[in-house]
């Protein structure tokens, strides 16, 4: 009954957080799958196969900057989008994410009691937008409150899909220590690499205004330089494209019921090869022209002669605009360039648990690696056998700077077939115009655990 | 599957989906009627003047211009004063040729009273007289004129009549030949003479012709004598050029040629240290051209300053063109001192008689064409080393912010910054009116007062170092609401100068006034 409790103690503050989850998945013990987080995680099983396509899918999309709450106001008559109302979130860090993963084919099998090899072959893409916060906030305020003050955004995308086919080892020693190895192969299928990305915007104390900006990025996409789409080019250059990559981890019992878990995973890279849609896309202001000094983009006024002021016959605003072109400002590109090579996006997860009865309570750190940039997240998650058929999992997670994240999953099994889903925002359906994240994770496989196992619950591992 | 645990399970889900579609409104997603919330605060400088006194090139109404121009590093203050203009050559000269009857009879060359099948051919010949006064022409060029020849005649058999003469000449110079048939006994001719050349073959303007009358006998018996009426006339003869020797040719000239410049926006008042002044003298009549100057006088009524640049009645000999459409110009320079100049009302009082050819009837030829002219201007220079006494400008410019929602500004901010290199300074302050002038506000609370620039008089007046000044003005919502009241702005300025020390040199690369105007704003609206 006390164990009932500290369950609904549980829920009822992650609810208190009004919060989604985000690694609901990976606290459940019984599903195959969350070895993908770290391929040192025990595998309950004497063997596994997945049914083709339908054994592990992932779908995450996931932005910090707007909700529906924040940036509508409704009237009695109509809406109001309020641009201050995104101030808030516009002070650190903001992204959108796009993750897809898709399993082809997956097995594995035990050797020995201690080993247990897996196969698996995954589509998968990645995509991180990284907004101009810096900017956006000083667009909404004005420009009249950042006087002498540079405004530096870095906005940045990344995004990787590729084919991945791995093949992952894991060893238990002494039935208290896990270690496990997956190297993987990767072909890649499409990239967006940003390379350089600087964009700075000074209203200095006299009210001039200097702007520089250069961005940089190197593509692989299915168009040409001229945007053309290139399918015989796309199709031909699937496996040209080649790439390496690791997942480490290990899991370590101690005593009291205790344990950690580490796991490093997507630490690699791809070479992309395909000469005819390895591109750089690259923008910079321009350093000569009209509006132009020391390298910046230099607005000082619209510049008059006493004879034209004494004549009248200066520009009105709107011919001014009107005069203005492109090549005033700023020089944009696509060009071929011979081949690059881009890093995947590297994952750590450092996780800490405590079994108790039936019960698992985890902390899991969640760090990912893109660019220069570093995304960190918190779960903190519980899970538990009931009825010794299905597993739950609840889950509060901290991820990308939203705090309203609950995530609920569970796992099936019926005999052999093995059934799971897990939501990665369990409350969103309440606050559905506070919505920035949706996630769900679920798949079928088969699965059978060693005889002897057969009844193991995950606070008896 | 035990029950107990998938009810639950299946309840939840459901709740799950009945709670998503309960938390939205129909309206949820219903975007109509959408606004955009703005509420920001803009800066940004709108004006970046650099005023310099070598950027005024203006032209003014009365056709005089006045520029400025870099001599040596020291800016000349040019004046293209107006332009007194003579007669044109076809109001000097001008044309015509009288209409004229000849009576002619035609007798029997050979006594013959009966048949013949021969033509018989009468050649008659006669002049034109061309009428112009003062010269004796030798040779024209006409631009407009139809000749008209009305003949009658008792011929009582068919006839042609041919009009030659080797003194007239078409375009192409060929010597004209027109024939006309007649059968009854009234005939007429006509030949349109623009672009025609005439001869003139002595000096009595005349133009000989030469009709010739053939008659080609039919049945009837000849009826000598026969008589022709003749009738010319040229309506409206015009000439594009005339040459020959003329005679003396005289017109009074007298013109205020008026050295003003932005009089109705600005007061300046000063004294020239030095002004050199040209009076230049095109003269597109090709013939001499003297002019007898009686008065060429710089004056300034409003200081009384008189200054005579030529005793009276002195002789300007003028060039003239050699060749038709060329100008030819005389020009002479006078060196004025310490000439105390008022924008508004000085200029230089010319009068003159200006006389073509004065030798008169010499033997000698020339040439004037229908549009050629003399005419007479001055040319100023003025090296802007002077002592400057007074200067304003004011100007009344139409205002109108109708355009402009100033509900939805919260307040202007104008930041206006100077950069005054010029010896003086300036105190300025505008002025917005409404429709029946009233008052309704000024920009700044008290006159903007830019300080002059720090000159050295120990080195000829150079600038020193200059002066920046930085003011902004805060037009609040409600003065702004004001504003809306005000249809027009009045600009008024005043130079602020050193009255024991008036003296100023203007350098080319020197005198400049840099105005950066800029605006901030604070913008809460709804689009």
């Amino acid at each position: 009954m006390k164990k009932y409790l500290i369950l609904t103690a549980f829920i009822s503050v992650s609810f208190c957080f009004t919060s989604k989850a985000q690694q609901s998945l990976a606290l459940l013990q019984e599903n195959i799958y969350s070895t993908n987080y770290n391929p040192g995680k025990p595998s309950l099983y004497k063997w596994h196969a997945g049914i083709p396509l339908l054994s592990n899918f992932n779908i995450l999309i996931n932005e910090n900057l707007f909700t529906y709450k924040k940036l509508i106001v409704s009237t009695d008559t109509s809406k109001i989008i309020n641009p201050r109302g995104l101030l808030n979130n516009l002070k650190r860090q903001s992204s959108l994410q796009i993750h897809l993963n898709e399993e082809i084919i997956g097995f594995g099998f035990r050797i020995k009691e201690k080993s247990y090899v897996s196969f698996s072959t995954r589509l998968r893409s990645e995509s991180y937008v990284f907004f101009p916060n810096e900017l956006m906030k000083m667009f909404i305020e004005g420009n009249a409150e950042y006087i002498g003050e540079n405004v530096q955004s870095k906005p940045s995308v990344y995004h990787s899909s590729y084919l991945e086919i791995g093949v992952a080892y894991q060893y238990t020693l002494n039935k208290n220590y896990t270690f496990g190895l997956r190297p993987k192969l990767l072909f890649g299928i499409s990239n967006i690499h940003t390379t350089q990305s600087e964009i700075n915007f000074l209203t200095t104390q006299d009210w001039s205004i200097l702007a520089n900006g250069k961005i940089q990025a190197n593509t692989y996409l299915p168009l040409d330089t001229d945007f053309n789409f290139q399918q015989e080019a796309f199709i031909a250059g699937l496996f040209k494209n080649v790439g390496m990559a690791f997942d480490l981890g290990t899991t370590i019992k101690l005593p009291y019921d205790l344990g950690i878990a580490v796991g490093i995973t997507d630490l690699g890279f791809i070479k992309w090869k395909n000469a005819e849609l390895t591109q750089r896309a690259s923008f910079q202001t321009n350093d000569t022209g009209s509006f132009a000094a020391d390298g910046n983009i230099y607005f000082n006024g619209l510049k008059i002669t006493m004879q034209e002021l004494v004549n009248g016959e200066f520009d009105d605003a709107t011919s001014f605009l009107d005069s203005l072109n492109q090549d005033d400002f700023f020089t944009a590109s696509y060009q071929s360039i011979a081949a690059y090579t881009s890093s995947v996006y590297p994952k750590v997860y450092i996780e800490a648990f405590y079994k108790l009865s039936k019960f698992r309570f985890s902390v899991l750190s969640r760090t990912d690696f893109v660019g220069k940039r570093i995304i960190p997240s918190f779960t903190f998650g519980c899970s538990g056998y009931f009825g010794n058929i299905v597993e739950l999992a609840l889950s509060y997670s901290i991820y990308n700077r939203t705090y309203s994240n609950v995530g609920f999953g569970f796992h099936f099994h019926f005999g052999p077939v093995q059934w799971y889903c897990s939501f990665d925002n369990f409350i969103a359906p309440f606050i559905p115009l506070r919505l920035n994240n949706f996630s769900l994770q679920s798949g079928l496989y088969l699965g059978i655990r060693p005889k002897k196992e057969k009844k193991v619950r995950s606070s008896e591992m | 599957m035990k029950p107990n645990v998938r009810l639950p399970i299946l309840s939840l889900l459901t709740f799950f989906l009945f709670i998503f579609s309960a938390c939205l409104k129909e309206d949820t997603f219903d975007f109509d009627n959408v606004q955009i919330d703005i509420d920001s605060k803009w800066a940004a400088n709108v004006f970046n003047i650099e005023a310099s006194l070598s950027d005024f090139n203006i032209d003014m109404d009365s056709g005089a211009d006045f520029s400025f121009e870099n001599k040596d590093n020291v800016l000349t203050l040019l004046f293209n004063t107006s332009t007194a203009y003579s007669l044109q050559g076809d109001d000097m000269f001008s044309t015509s040729i009288d209409p004229q009857n000849f009576n002619f009879e035609l007798s029997n060359p050979y006594g013959l009273n009966k048949q013949t099948k021969e033509t018989l051919v009468f050649p008659i010949d006669t002049a034109l007289q061309f009428t112009i006064n003062s010269m004796f022409l030798d040779s024209a060029l006409l631009n407009e004129g139809l000749l008209s020849i009305n003949i009658v005649s008792d011929i009582n058999h068919p006839y042609a009549i041919t009009l030659k003469s080797d003194f007239i000449l078409d375009e192409n110079k060929h010597p004209i030949s027109i024939t006309q048939t007649g059968s009854s006994s009234i005939l007429n001719f006509e030949l349109d003479l623009s672009k025609h050349y005439v001869v003139f073959t002595n000096q009595t303007n005349t133009i000989p012709i030469t009709f010739d009358v053939a008659i080609t006998p039919e049945s009837m018996a000849l009826n000598f004598p026969y008589h022709l009426d003749v009738g010319i006339s040229v309506p409206a003869l015009s000439f594009s050029w005339l040459h020959g020797q003329t005679d003396r040719v005289s017109e009074y000239i007298s013109q205020k040629f008026k050295m003003n410049m932005i009089e109705n926006t600005a007061l300046l008042r000063c004294m020239f240290n030095k002004a050199f002044i040209d009076v230049e003298v095109e003269n597109n009549v090709g013939m001499p051209l003297s002019l007898e100057i009686d008065t060429l006088m710089l004056c300034n009524d409003i200081d009384q300053d008189y200054s005579r640049l030529l005793p009276p009645n002195h002789i300007l000999l003028v060039n003239y063109p050699k060749n038709k459409g060329e100008y030819a110009t005389t020009k002479e320079q006078f060196e004025i001192n310490n000439f105390k100049y008022a924008n508004q009302n000085t200029y230089i009082n010319f009068k003159a008689e200006g006389i073509l050819n004065n030798n008169g009837m010499d033997g000698k030829k020339y040439f004037v064409t229908d549009s050629a002219c003399y005419k007479v201007r001055a040319r100023i220079e003025v090296p802007l080393d002077i002592d400057l006494y007074n200067l304003s400008y004011y100007d009344t410019i139409p205002f109108n912010i109708d355009s402009l929602n100033t509900d939805q500004l919260a307040y202007i901010i104008f930041r206006l910054e100077m950069k005054n290199n010029f010896p003086f300074g300036l105190k300025t302050q505008i002025y917005f009116l409404d429709e029946s002038s009233q008052l309704v506000d000024s920009l700044f609370n008290t006159p903007l007062h830019i300080a002059k620039a720090i000159t050295d008089p120990s080195n000829d007046y150079h600038v020193k170092e200059a002066t920046t000044s930085v003011t902004k003005t805060n037009l609040e919502s409600k003065r702004l609401q004001a504003l809306e009241r005000a249809k027009y702005l009045i600009i008024k300025t005043d130079a602020d100068v050193n009255s024991s020390d008036p003296r100023m040199i203007f350098y080319y690369d020197e005198q400049k006034l840099n105005i950066k105007l800029g605006i901030q704003t604070h913008i809460k609206t709804k689009f």
